[in-house]
């Protein structure tokens, strides 16, 4: 047992690479994480474009609308269907006048599935309209030229 | 000075296990909360209601309409840009090259291999004939100066069980031309026809 000890302090392990290896790692996982929410579902599979504009940042929080495959809609997580939608933009919007915004000013983000149906995205658009939003912005995996 | 200071630096032994373990819980942490996220991007839409016959003043040009029929499936049956003609199964293939139908060729892969190259070649040609028609289309409109066509109007007319990602390929050809690694941009304002 005391011949052991005498080992343990003996050997003495150069810990500065390894300390050094770490510090980069943590650097680069820092650096790469992101805060942004960004409303990202896998249910999701967007239709990839290759001349999509970056996607910008307004001041008003965008409304983010998932159109699932199946013809669901995506609202705050939940599957909601597209029947129902109107109900939750007439929330979304009182909630807007509420905070003195304009529902025009606010834009309308539709993130919708490739294989849903086209007809879908345009009710989706529809019923937005209905409720007085006016800017649409269709959002597809950006796949560089 | 140099001597003493050596002596002290040879006794005094810090102790780094509590500062390892420290940068291994960040590390744990940032490893742990790392997103990969996938790159998106926007199409810009702007469809006010009712606005249709004001928007019209400040537009010189009638809107570009773009006619989409969809199979029964979802597939693209036909695709047409203003009053020219209609791109028919012809050269778009017969199959109802889906997404859907590649997706059921993939399971099916392992007893019809060749199903699943058909399934794709014929999304692909539908794909290419409908970027192919509207460019061709869109130049054709503005005389070969993309610069013109900048100003103009698009309007989408979908059947409504045509499968979305043929919209987006549709969108994606007429707002820009993939030239190596440059686009050159075509049509900037687009909108939906009424639901049909």
């Amino acid at each position: 047992m005391p011949r052991k000890r005498r080992t343990a302090a003996a050997t003495d392990i150069d810990m500065t690479p390894m300390i050094d290896v770490t510090f980069q790692l943590i650097t680069f996982f820092m650096f790469t994480l992101n805060f942004t929410e960004a409303e990202q579902d896998q249910r999701i599979q967007l239709p990839t474009s290759q001349v999509a504009k970056p996607v910008e940042n307004s001041d008003i929080e965008p409304l983010t609308l998932q159109l699932m495959e199946d013809g669901q809609v995506i609202y705050n997580g939940e599957p909601v269907p597209l029947e129902a939608l109107g109900d939750y933009l007439e929330n979304e919007k009182s909630v807007m006048i509420a905070a003195s915004k304009s529902p025009s000013d606010a834009t309308v983000v539709v993130r919708a599935d490739g294989r849903a149906r086209t007809g879908d995205v345009q009710l989706i658009i529809r019923d937005c309209q209905a409720k007085g939003f006016e800017k649409f912005v269709l959002r597809a995996e950006y796949k560089g030229p | 000075m140099g001597k003493r200071r050596s002596r002290l630096a040879s006794k005094i032994d810090i102790n780094m296990t509590p500062m390892i373990d420290v940068v291994f819980q960040l590390l744990t942490f940032f490893m742990l909360t790392l997103k990969t996220v996938i790159v998106e991007g926007d199409f810009n839409i702007k469809m006010p209601l009712g606005a249709s016959a004001g928007a019209a003043e400040d537009i010189p040009l009638p809107p570009l309409t773009v006619r989409m029929e969809a199979t029964p499936e979802g597939g693209l049956a036909g695709v047409r840009l203003g009053e020219r003609g209609m791109v028919g199964p012809e050269l778009l293939g017969e199959l109802a090259a889906t997404e859907a139908a590649i997706e059921s060729a993939l399971a099916a892969a392992r007893t019809d291999p060749a199903g699943l190259a058909r399934a794709r070649q014929a999304r692909q040609t539908a794909i290419d004939t409908l970027v192919a028609t509207i460019q061709a289309g869109i130049l054709d409109t503005f005389g070969d100066d993309p610069a013109k066509a900048e100003d103009a109007e698009l309007e989408l007319d979908c059947d409504p069980g045509l499968e979305y990602d043929y919209v987006v390929s549709a969108i994606t050809a007429a707002s820009g031309i993939v030239r190596g690694d440059d686009v050159i941009p075509l049509i900037q304002k687009i909108k939906f026809a009424p639901p049909r």
